[in-house]
């Protein structure tokens, strides 16, 4: 395992995903009716519910800390009028250890785990149905000052932005929106974004477009784990395949299998198989 | 004057209206600063001083050695940004940049030398500047030889500025004021009114070789709304003072470094609007990128190309954006162009320092969960009340320009105050006294 680590540290190519999820219980809610009246006349493939999507966002989360140990994660979710970090937790009830890597990246998988159903569950009890627009400005804004933060810290990590959504775009908060868009550009942090509503949300397309990152509408959401793991499991940086060359090719079977799926990203690849 | 609760509540001091010194704005205010500002020796101009004593600059904390001014000065211009009133700003600035490369340039007062140190600057602010200001435009002008001479037309490109000042030579003979003022007005006079109209002057020597009356070109200036900044590498001139009071400019001596780039950092933020600068609806074109199968005459080049912008008025195709077509005149940019000048129109209030040693509760920045530590500092947003770390802060004003607090906040600020977006009143309500509650 040691001997592992120290090959991929060589290249310092440890990197940090910033997740926004848009978990936002009114956009949910309503989704859960399109399934079931597209289910009746069953023209199009059903949606994904909410509990298999924190199930997949887990799968994904697991193999994107298992590609290397150096990987650091955090979660933002998105809700009516609010954002906030799921993982990291805050300060106040952080504990302090100071276990050896694997352990503490085996515990704070866990902790996202419970952390995540958990607050969803609390949260969603709160939520008025009132205003129902998710706060996607605020959850980008917050994991632009958290990569900008880790950053000071680790200057050579590559720092990449991953949003989920669903929920339609608010016209109001277009500038705050832009001024991500352009902070992000500027930073040259990508920014992937999987649309899991029915209509394309122009900010994200704007967003991704900007940043050179990947903007995904998966058709079938059914498989929505093996679209995560076969596109957006490589950082920006293996994704150039020119680059993906230069590494020896024991580092890269499992990149070269999931860049060479992003190109067709539609069906099975043999990796995200073995990490399921 | 500080409040406090759990959820932060912060009362806030009016900031002194003095506009024009920004860099003495720390003195005679804000009594509850937590940090005192150390300034032994440092707020001497650069020729004054006799040694460099590097080692001065270095403090210990219990965190080891540091360079102990840094941080202060980074914070000294965080503060100087005026408090934005509600002004109105020109978005669609032009700008003539007259630089003065006269024999003077070749003191080594400023280190290695005024000419390296000039370079320099001018580089990073053109560079930022068209990052800020994405649909404005700069001529380069330099004086040398008693005479001017223009670089550049006015365009948006930064790097064609950058390179042509890297190319010319330098330290050559005396600069002339008015000429190249009168460069600078033929450039600026064609220039449609509704754009701001700037000539920016950095100036090393203290002398000038002018041939006529410089109260003729000053009076010129006026009539044609041109507002001229000095930026002095040494002394405060008279001539100097005196055109960038007339003209509604501002007048800046350089103390060191560090200052110099400070100070023409300042010009990257557009300049509220003066006189009767008519509220104008601009018509603008938004081109698409268009590739053509067989190529096609650029008018900026007039060289063949495949790839290129067609405006949408009379399909002429240019290289790049923003420009205006030369065909028809219409301003051609691109819609996030546009929208990346809006923060100066929409900003993010300034953060108040907060006493976290003083607090009963545990603070966190609401930004990266950071914690305080002994020596950090912490702030708070006047609007939503969370507090940011230093790094935050800074980030949050020079980057990313949205409050993450205030975004959360969204939604009932719409509901609190009627249908005033959240962005409108940035202008106003940060002056406030009263302390803010929930
Ligand atoms: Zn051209
Ligand atoms: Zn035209
Ligand atoms: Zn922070
Ligand atoms: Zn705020």
């Amino acid at each position: 395992m040691d001997s592992i680590t120290s090959l991929m540290n060589e290249d310092d190519d440890n990197s940090l995903l910033v997740i926004v999820a848009d978990f936002n219980i009114y956009s949910w809610g309503q989704r859960a009716q399109t399934v079931q009246s597209e289910g009746r006349d069953g023209r199009r493939f059903p949606l994904i519910t909410l509990p298999t999507f924190i199930e997949n966002l887990l799968v994904f989360i697991n193999a994107y800390l298992m590609l290397n140990q150096e990987n650091q994660i955090a979660l933002i979710s998105s809700v009516i009028g609010e954002s906030y970090f799921v993982y990291p937790p805050q300060p106040q009830q952080a504990l302090t250890d100071h276990r050896c890597i694997s352990e503490q990246i085996q515990s704070s998988l866990e902790r996202i785990n419970t952390i995540c159903l958990e607050n969803l569950d609390k949260r969603s009890e709160e939520q008025q149905q009132q205003d129902c627009t998710s706060s996607f400005s605020a959850a980008m804004s917050l994991a632009l000052c958290y990569i900008n933060r880790i950053k000071k810290e680790f200057p050579s990590l590559r720092a990449r932005i991953l949003v989920f959504n669903l929920s339609p775009d608010v016209s109001t908060q277009y500038i705050p929106v832009m001024n991500c868009i352009f902070s992000a550009q500027k930073q040259s942090i990508p920014v992937d974004s999987c649309v899991l509503s029915t209509t394309d949300s122009t900010f994200l397309q704007q967003a991704s477009h900007l940043t050179n990152g990947i903007y995904l509408k998966p058709q079938r959401q059914e498989n929505l784990s093996q679209y995560l793991l076969s596109t957006f499991l490589v950082d920006s940086f293996s994704r150039n395949t020119k680059f993906a060359l230069k590494y020896d090719l024991s580092k890269i079977t499992n990149a070269s299998a999931t860049t060479s799926a992003t190109t067709t990203t539609t069906t099975t690849t043999t990796s995200s198989t073995n990490s399921n | 004057m500080i409040y406090f609760t759990k959820e932060m509540m912060i009362g806030r001091r009016r900031r002194g209206n003095n506009k024009d010194d920004g860099y003495n704005l720390d003195e005679d205010q804000d009594p509850d600063h937590v940090l005192q500002l150390n300034d032994q020796g440092t707020n001497k101009y650069k020729w004054e001083s006799q040694f460099e004593r590097t080692w001065d600059d270095i403090e210990e904390d219990e965190s080891g050695l540091r360079p102990s001014l840094q941080e202060e000065r980074i914070m000294r211009t965080r503060r100087q940004r005026i408090d934005a009133q509600r002004v109105r700003r020109g978005m669609q600035r032009h700008i003539c940049l007259i630089v003065d490369l006269s024999k003077t340039l070749a003191s080594q007062d400023m280190k290695p030398s005024r000419h390296q140190c000039l370079l320099n600057s001018s580089e990073s602010f053109i560079k930022e500047f068209f990052d800020q200001n994405p649909i404005s435009q700069i001529s380069l002008i330099v004086t040398k030889n008693s005479k001017a001479e223009k670089l550049t037309e006015l365009n948006g490109n930064p790097n064609r500025h950058i390179t042509a000042l890297k190319n010319t030579s330098a330290m050559e003979g005396d600069p002339s004021i008015q000429n190249s003022l009168e460069v600078a007005i033929s450039t600026l006079s064609h220039v449609p009114k509704y754009g701001s109209r700037e000539i920016i002057v950095i100036y090393s020597s203290l002398t000038t070789c002018d041939p006529g009356d410089l109260t003729k070109t000053i009076e010129i200036l006026k009539n044609e709304q041109i507002r001229v900044s000095f930026i002095h590498m040494a002394a405060e001139l008279f001539i100097c003072k005196h055109i960038s009071e007339q003209t509604h400019g501002t007048m800046k001596v350089v103390l060191n470094e560090e200052h110099f780039n400070e100070c023409l950092m300042l010009h990257c933020q557009p300049p509220p609007t003066f006189g009767k600068t008519e509220a104008a609806l601009v018509e603008m074109g938004f081109p698409q990128q268009h590739t053509s199968s067989i190529p096609m005459m650029c008018m900026c080049h007039e060289q063949l190309r495949y790839v290129g912008y067609t405006c949408p008025r009379c399909s002429s195709k240019f290289c790049e954006l923003p420009t205006d077509c030369q065909i028809c005149n219409l301003s051609l940019v691109s819609s996030p162009h546009l929208a990346r000048s809006y923060h100066h129109l929409f900003q993010v209030p300034l953060f108040t320092e907060i006493n976290w040693r003083e607090l009963k509760t545990e603070i966190s920045c609401f930004g990266c969960l950071t914690v305080p530590k002994s020596s950090s500092l912490f702030f708070g947003c006047p609007r939503c009340k969370q507090s940011f770390c230093f790094e935050c802060d800074q980030f949050i004003h020079e980057s990313l320009h949205n409050c993450p607090g205030c975004e959360n906040n969204l939604n009932t600020n719409e509901n609190d105050v009627n249908n005033n977006s959240n962005h409108s009143q940035n202008g106003n309500d940060h002056g406030s006294d009263q302390p803010i509650s929930q």
